[in-house]
């Protein structure tokens, strides 16, 4: 049991890492999600308050540099 | 809600965190996966919720009766016909409302049944297999009876499977919905290669050879030429199998880190040196499916020669069908059963150039079923008589290399991903949960932007 809480929880550690590291913005998921009327309310402040923090942090899009160097080596057109 | 989407990934570390704090208590765990599922189809259509509920009690009342002596036919007939009524309306209603229409206008009568086109709830084949196979497989004894409406519901909704399969058999799933297996070291990193080479299969290979190739060539199947059509064929082909089976590959994934075994959906169908060898390669959950309760029904291997092919043929030429009412479906069906039937009585015997025969045939029939019309199938097989063509697709290496790995996918030994999943499975749990999240942020960082669909998911 322990082994499989150690496995979600580093998915999840890696799930923000990667968030934080990368250009995509929680924001627009959640305003892809059905609207669920107050939940939408208290979720949508929670995801804004951590998107500010994030910018805060000014840290680099690494997703996307390195997205941009793999479809280079890889000669993909966008 | 796609796999591979970045809100599938947060919405599947929650149901599993979930189902994790949960595991040891029954009632709980399934009403969170039976939620999840819910949700997970709520994401697509909130209003086809009501469909699948239905459909799951349809299943559950047949269930309940097929097993007393005196409503056992009435139980059996009318759930799988009101099972299969569902079906027929939303696969073919546009179909025959187009033709009607078409029939009318032709005889001067124009009327206009546009406004009533239904849309295809997404996986509607796929859970209401299940659900038949339930009612049917209770019939038969090979399932113990579920008084509990909610393990039939969460059988015929579960997510990793509800929208393109495999289809899971009530005999294999029931019983793990009582005691699944809490995922040990191997079950993780089986599922972790599962899920990382299914996210490869379909958002690298799959996805570019669709855009680079396949959809290109579909689209100005006139202006190609022998090399073109070839490449393009061959393009399909290894797309088709690498978005499928990739699909498959990450239910089977998601399931298992769940604690819940599907059986293996494809086995390197292209390897295969018969036709029926490549049927029992090729999305075998459907063609078992088949199998059981279609062909085995209708007769199956008893009877003369001449018969069984007859079987045989109405058989794939009904799955044909399956796919979406159309003559391309149709000759697809037609002639994998025709192939399958004179193979029947004219075994091929040309040692490993049965295989390469194989290929070729499958190849060539992907055509119809690609293709937009019986037109444009023609069209295709016009392009190889030429050398020269007027716009020629350009076949750029990655292209190319892309064909070649979908076709190493096929023929490299199966020992190597098991000796994969081996290895893995001695890594520290922090190692495999961190090479699930680097391979998904590769995939993703490799893939186009945009999501592309799965063929499947049409049918």
């Amino acid at each position: 049991m322990r082994t499989q809480f150690t496995f979600i929880l580093t998915l999840c550690f890696a799930l923000v890492l990667v968030w934080l590291t990368s250009g995509q913005r929680l924001l627009d998921w959640v305003f892809l999600m059905p609207d669920v009327g107050q939940v939408d309310d208290f979720v949508i402040a929670w995801v804004l308050a951590a998107e500010d923090w994030k910018q805060s942090l000014e840290l680099e899009d690494n997703f996307g540099q390195t997205r941009e160097w793999l479809h280079g080596i890889l000669g993909i057109n966008e | 809600m796609l796999f591979p989407t970045l809100a599938f990934v947060l919405f599947f570390v929650v149901v599993l965190a979930l189902n994790a704090a949960v595991f040891d208590r029954g009632a709980w765990r399934k009403a969170v996966l039976l939620t999840a599922s819910y949700a997970f189809y709520a994401a697509w259509d909130v209003r086809f919720l009501a469909l699948m509920a239905g459909v799951s009690a349809t299943a559950y009342l047949g269930g309940l009766m097929v097993v007393r002596p005196q409503w056992r036919r009435l139980a059996l007939v009318g759930s799988i016909t009101v099972l299969l009524l569902i079906l027929g309306f939303f696969k073919y209603f546009n179909f025959f409302a187009l033709s009607l229409q078409q029939l009318l206008e032709a005889g001067g009568l124009g009327r206009d049944f546009t406004w009533m086109s239904v849309i295809l709830p997404v996986g509607i084949s796929f859970y209401i297999f299940q659900a038949i196979s339930y009612v049917v497989d209770m019939d038969r004894g090979h399932v113990e009876q579920r008084r509990n409406p909610i393990d039939i519901f969460l059988y015929i909704s579960f997510f990793p499977q509800l929208v393109a399969g495999p289809i899971v058999r009530a005999s294999h799933f029931l019983p793990q919905i009582d005691a699944p297996k809490r995922p040990d070291a191997n079950a993780r990193a089986e599922a972790v290669v599962l899920i990382l080479v299914g996210l490869f299969k379909k958002m690298v290979v799959a996805n570019y050879l669709s855009v680079l190739i396949v959809d290109p060539f579909y689209a100005l199947p006139d202006g190609q030429n022998l090399f073109t059509a070839t490449a393009a064929v061959l393009a399909y082909g290894i797309q088709i199998y690498c978005d499928f089976s990739g699909y498959s590959d990450i239910a089977i994934g998601v399931a298992l880190l769940l604690g819940y075994r599907f059986t293996r959906n494809f086995n390197q169908p292209y390897r295969a040196d018969s036709l029926r060898a490549f049927w029992q390669r090729w999305h075998i959950s459907l063609s078992t499916w088949i199998r059981d309760y279609l062909y085995i029904p209708l007769g199956g291997n008893h009877g003369s020669k001449a018969r069984q092919m007859l079987v045989l043929m109405t058989t794939m030429t009904l799955a044909g069908l399956w796919h979406g009412a159309g003559w391309n479906f149709l000759i697809w069906g037609a002639l994998h059963g025709a192939g399958l039937a004179l193979e029947r009585r004219w075994a091929l015997r040309l040692g490993a150039l049965n295989m390469v025969v194989v290929l070729v045939f499958v190849m060539l029939l992907w055509v119809p079923f690609r293709a937009p019309s019986f037109a444009e199938t023609l069209l295709v097989f016009e392009a190889f008589t030429r050398v020269e063509s007027y716009a020629p697709l350009t076949l750029t290496p990655f292209a190319l290399v892309l064909i070649g790995i979908g076709l190493a996918m096929n023929w490299l030994p199966l020992s190597w991903r098991d000796g994969s999943v081996r290895t893995l499975s001695k890594a520290p749990v922090i190692l495999q949960a961190g090479l699930l999240a680097l391979g998904t942020w590769l995939c993703f960082a490799v893939a186009q932007e945009g999501v592309a669909p799965f063929i499947y998911f049409q049918f």
